[in-house]
């Protein structure tokens, strides 16, 4: 990714569609990261880490959903004692992560990140 | 730490396994890495930390050595503003050393070399150039990461190639 493209990416509208995301019942916390582990917006320590290994948690996985010839990856859910985090990929060169409590409905974050995401696409 | 994107770039550390590339990142940022890649764990198999430097906020990582995580290479260069090749001169210009120049050309980006472990072993950077092949516009440095030897000076010169290229 050059220099510009990354100036580009206005973090304006992400931000829209993470305060939607974060209004859903049963979310943390939800971030945007680009496929190269770098959070959009702004940079912490916290969400610096969680990106990049959030980014290479999908690329493992994704190797083996290839490995194995078992279709394209979606969604990646990964479920811990303190709740859960889902991570989807968000266009071509970004994903979106949510935590959520451990009691989240997560059929209900699905769809609303999906219409989320849908109404960014289309807005652009 | 905050800071918007703009002002940030990405590098990442190649090497075959023990060239040195956990020792480079630590000596280079000076600090505790936010996450060091452990052996038997594939998600945090690399190491990452980030660093000030000529004005940019640096997101360093250093790949896996071992082969067995090699498609963590992939990942780890997406969207990589600059490479840095670790060489062991204790070991020499190895296979995995022209598979990773292979590696790193097909992303376009500004590189150097650095061979390590200079405090021990000498390695002549023009004996480096004819045996990976390199153009002479690839700077060839020799290091020590473990005495924090030339690795500030190999990362501003990277970071001019950056910059250059970003400036056309
Ligand atoms: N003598 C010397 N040893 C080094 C140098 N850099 C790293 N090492 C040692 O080489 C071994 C492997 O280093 P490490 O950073 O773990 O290599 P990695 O597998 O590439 O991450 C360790 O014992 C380091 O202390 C160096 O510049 N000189
Ligand atoms: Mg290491």
């Amino acid at each position: 990714m050059d220099h510009a493209r990354r100036v580009n990416i206005i973090p304006q509208n992400f931000e829209n569609v993470l305060l939607t995301i974060n209004r859903i019942k049963g979310v943390k916390d939800s971030l945007v990261a680009g496929l190269d582990g770098i959070p959009i917006g702004k940079i912490d320590r916290e969400s610096s880490v969680l990106s990049a290994s959030t980014v290479a948690a999908l690329g493992a996985v994704r190797e083996l959903t290839k490995t194995v010839s078992y279709g394209d990856l979606e969604q990646l859910i990964v479920e811990t004692d303190y709740g859960k985090i889902i991570i989807e990929e968000f266009g071509t060169e970004h994903v979106i992560i949510i935590l959520t409590e451990i009691n989240a409905n997560i059929g209900m974050i699905r769809v609303m990140l999906k219409k989320a995401v849908r109404d960014f696409t289309n807005n652009k | 730490m905050e800071q918007i994107s703009k002002d940030s770039l990405k590098i990442v550390v190649f090497g075959a396994l023990n060239a040195g590339k956990t020792t480079f990142v630590e000596r280079l940022s000076g600090q505790e890495l936010f996450l060091k890649g452990e052996y038997e764990s594939i998600t945090t198999s690399f190491d990452f930390v980030q660093i000030k430097q000529q004005d940019y906020l640096i997101h360093l990582f250093a790949s896996p050595g071992h082969r067995r995580f090699s498609f963590m290479w992939e990942t780890l260069a997406t969207g990589m503003d600059g490479a840095i090749l670790l060489l062991d001169s204790t070991v020499g210009v190895t296979p995995v050393d022209h598979e990773l120049i292979d590696f790193i050309e097909q992303y376009g980006v500004p590189y150097i070399i650095a061979a390590n472990k200079d405090d021990i072993f000498k390695m002549d950077p023009e004996f480096i150039r004819k045996e990976l092949k390199l153009s002479d516009n690839i700077l060839i440095g020799n290091t020590s990461a473990l005495n924090d030897d030339n690795l500030d000076n190999l990362l501003d010169k990277l970071i001019d190639d950056i910059n250059k290229r970003n400036n056309k």
